[in-house]
């Protein structure tokens, strides 16, 4: 239509194209170059952190309230960049038989702030586990939270048991990471 | 003239064209409920929120790029492929159907990321054909409103009872259950599309594009779709937000779906709310009342961010967006009379929906504490609202009679503008269209305006430049008048 588009203002649907696009390309190249961790490393960090939850765990069943319903593991990650995406889906993944991990970044989520001591929300548990130190023997700090008086903590040493399974030499130490305000 | 019953029976189920939409939506609806039950038992609750925050990030951008791609080709595919409303529902609902069945078993993987926004982008795309498709469907553009009031009606009904049946499906077989029933909704829902009644080509008036350029850039219309743009762009940051606070919490997935579901409940009580707020108030009064009532119900959860002011949020949103949805449709009614080609409303549909994802996106990248985001809503939802206030009160300060003759005013201007070009035929066109609006405001003699259109239509098979003229005067004439 000869001179309309200068008759009446329509907003170009070029332009707006052009913003979407914009804006996505904008949100792609900032999400895309956070930096993911290579698919070797994730299999051994999950392997790892699965085995000093195993041992956290081992020699304190949870009470199931329900019998249908798995017990739930809250897990906070100590270390300020946390637990990669990768690795806590595959934790999800190896423990959907016998809990329902749930990792969390706020420790409130797992805890009964409102009562005295805060202990853990019913038929769960917290476990915390700091980052992983070492490259042929791991180290890693984990502790398991029952209340503000009672956390247990170990230094875990890993060494490499072969097919992905691992050797742990736990030392107890102070609680550090539950010690500190989330 | 419509009987007794026939008028008994618009009222009840609408257009008998339009009524078709009924198992569409309803399916559709039923299948979305399901969708929502199954992210409970998804990877969503076990992961935690930061570690998952630029995955998010990543595919609600990527939600904005194919839906600037396809959005665009929705309304021509609609206006010239016969068939192609059609062909749009049936690949959009049948698309949903086949990713649901895919991640009933990928709910626990990292694919559930790209694929429940794959299922997100499409039903953006299934809104905006349905809203772009409605229209043409109605007989009666009158009956537009109440069309789009059953449509809300039959979805939120139909959502519930899927979700409540989705809870037991939930509890009996999991999540993976939950989307299988829901792709057999879906599956449904493509079946009953391909059902619909021919679309109903747009004649030489509704068909002309600056007529429709005229009346959907009116300031009416604008105004309008800034406030509805105002509620979506409210209703996707507070899911994110709402939903990401509640999970910090410790909340549990049943108090976020609950949340989800007063959303409904309020869109349902909505559909009976509008009515009557519609005896009361203008439309755009009613979008600014939408607005206000957000905005106070979010100030309230700043204060005290409970359970129950999450869930008085959801309702407020849910409420508020089918008010603003009906007294939208109002405006368009009223200030577009012969918008009818389905590429405007897409264009409009799409704008609304790339806010909802612009309030997401602010929402995930902001993550601020409960109160502070609620605090930027009501903030931002004030602002708007003011904004359209004064507008408001200036307006109220113009003769009432150019208000009232607004748009056959524009109209009229545009004619003249488009005559000045050289392009009569489509000047006596955008005319008619003047008259034609004129009419329902003036109420002008049915014959009058039929011989304006019968002379029309002989100018321009013999291209009589002097005849066109002449129409174009009359028509001046006409608003002028109406005008004084």
């Amino acid at each position: 239509m000869r001179g309309v588009d200068t008759l009446v203002r329509t907003p170009s649907q070029d332009r707006s194209t052009a913003r979407h696009w914009g804006l996505t390309v904008f949100m792609v190249l900032v999400t895309a170059c956070s930096s993911q961790p290579k698919p070797e490393t994730t299999d051994r960090d999950a392997s790892a952190y699965a085995a000093v939850i195993d041992a956290l765990l081992q020699g304190s069943p949870l009470d199931q309230e329900d019998p249908d319903r798995l017990p739930v593991i809250y897990v906070e990650a100590f270390a300020q960049e946390g637990i990669s995406l990768t690795v806590q889906v595959q934790l999800v993944t190896a423990y959907a038989d016998t809990y329902q991990l749930r990792f969390v970044d706020d420790r409130g989520e797992a805890l009964l702030v409102d009562l005295e001591k805060q202990p853990v929300r019913s038929s769960s548990a917290l476990i915390g586990l700091g980052p992983i130190l070492g490259e042929n023997e791991l180290s890693i700090r984990g502790e398991r939270y029952v209340d503000q008086d009672t956390i247990e903590a170990y230094r875990f040493s890993l060494a490499d048991g072969g097919n992905q399974t691992w050797i742990l030499t736990p030392t107890p130490i102070d609680p550090e990471g539950f010690a500190r305000a989330p | 003239m419509a009987t007794n019953s026939g008028g008994i029976g618009r009222r009840l189920l609408g257009d008998a064209r339009a009524s078709r939409m009924f198992p569409v939506q309803a399916f559709h609806s039923m299948g979305e409920g399901l969708f929502a039950v199954s992210l409970v038992g998804s990877l969503f609750f076990n992961v935690s929120v930061d570690a998952a925050r630029p995955r998010i990030l990543l595919y609600l951008a990527i939600t904005m790029a194919p839906f600037a791609v396809l959005a665009p080709l929705i309304g021509p595919v609609i206006d010239k492929f016969k068939g192609g409303h059609r062909a749009i529902l049936i690949l959009s609902i049948g698309g949903r159907a086949a990713m649901a069945l895919l991640l009933a078993t990928q709910l626990k993987t990292l694919l559930l990321y790209p694929q429940a926004f794959v299922m997100v982008v499409l039903a953006k795309v299934y809104g905006v054909a349905r809203n772009a498709l409605v229209p043409s469907l109605v007989d009666d553009r009158d009956h537009l409103v109440v069309v789009n009031s059953h449509l809300a009606r039959v979805g939120a009904v139909a959502g519930v009872i899927a979700a409540v049946g989705g809870i037991g499906i939930l509890e009996l077989g999991g999540a993976g259950w939950v989307l299988r029933a829901g792709a057999v909704c879906y599956g449904l829902g493509a079946i009953a599309a391909s059902r619909l009644p021919p679309h109903r080509a747009p004649d030489a008036i509704t068909g002309s594009p600056v007529v429709e350029a005229t009346e959907m850039h009116g300031p009416g219309v604008l105004a309008a779709t800034k406030g509805m743009a105002g509620i979506r762009m409210a209703t996707g940051f507070t899911v994110f937000h709402v939903g990401f606070t509640l999970k910090s919490a410790g909340e549990p997935s049943l108090l976020i779906g609950s949340v989800v579901g007063m959303t409904a409940l309020g869109g349902f009580a909505g559909t009976f709310v509008a009515p009557r707020l519609r005896r009361r108030w203008d439309p755009q009064l009613m979008i600014t009342a939408s607005l206000l009532l957000v905005a106070l119900v979010a100030s309230v959860a700043a204060l005290r961010f409970h359970a129950s002011t999450a869930l008085a949020l959801g309702a407020a949103l849910g409420l508020a967006g089918s008010v603003g949805r009906r007294a939208f449709d109002g405006v368009v009614q009223v200030e577009a009379p012969h918008t009818q080609r389905g590429q405007a409303f897409a264009g409009l549909e799409t704008r609304l929906e790339v806010a909802w994802v612009i309030g997401a996106l602010i929402a995930v990248i902001a993550r601020a504490p409960d109160w502070l985001g609620l605090l930027l809503l009501t903030t931002g939802l004030g602002l708007l609202s003011a904004d359209r206030l004064i507008g408001r009160w200036t307006a109220s300060h113009l003769p009432l009679a150019s208000t009232r003759v607004a748009v056959p005013l524009r109209l009229l201007e545009t004619a003249e503008a488009v005559a000045a070009q050289g392009d009569r035929q489509q000047a006596v066109l955008v005319a008619l269209a003047a008259a034609d609006a004129l009419a329902t405001i003036e109420a002008l003699p049915t014959d009058e305006i039929a011989s304006l259109r019968r002379r029309a239509i002989e100018a321009s098979a013999s291209n009589n430049q002097e005849v066109e003229d002449q129409l174009i005067r009359e028509v001046h004439e006409l608003v002028i008048q109406a005008v004084k």
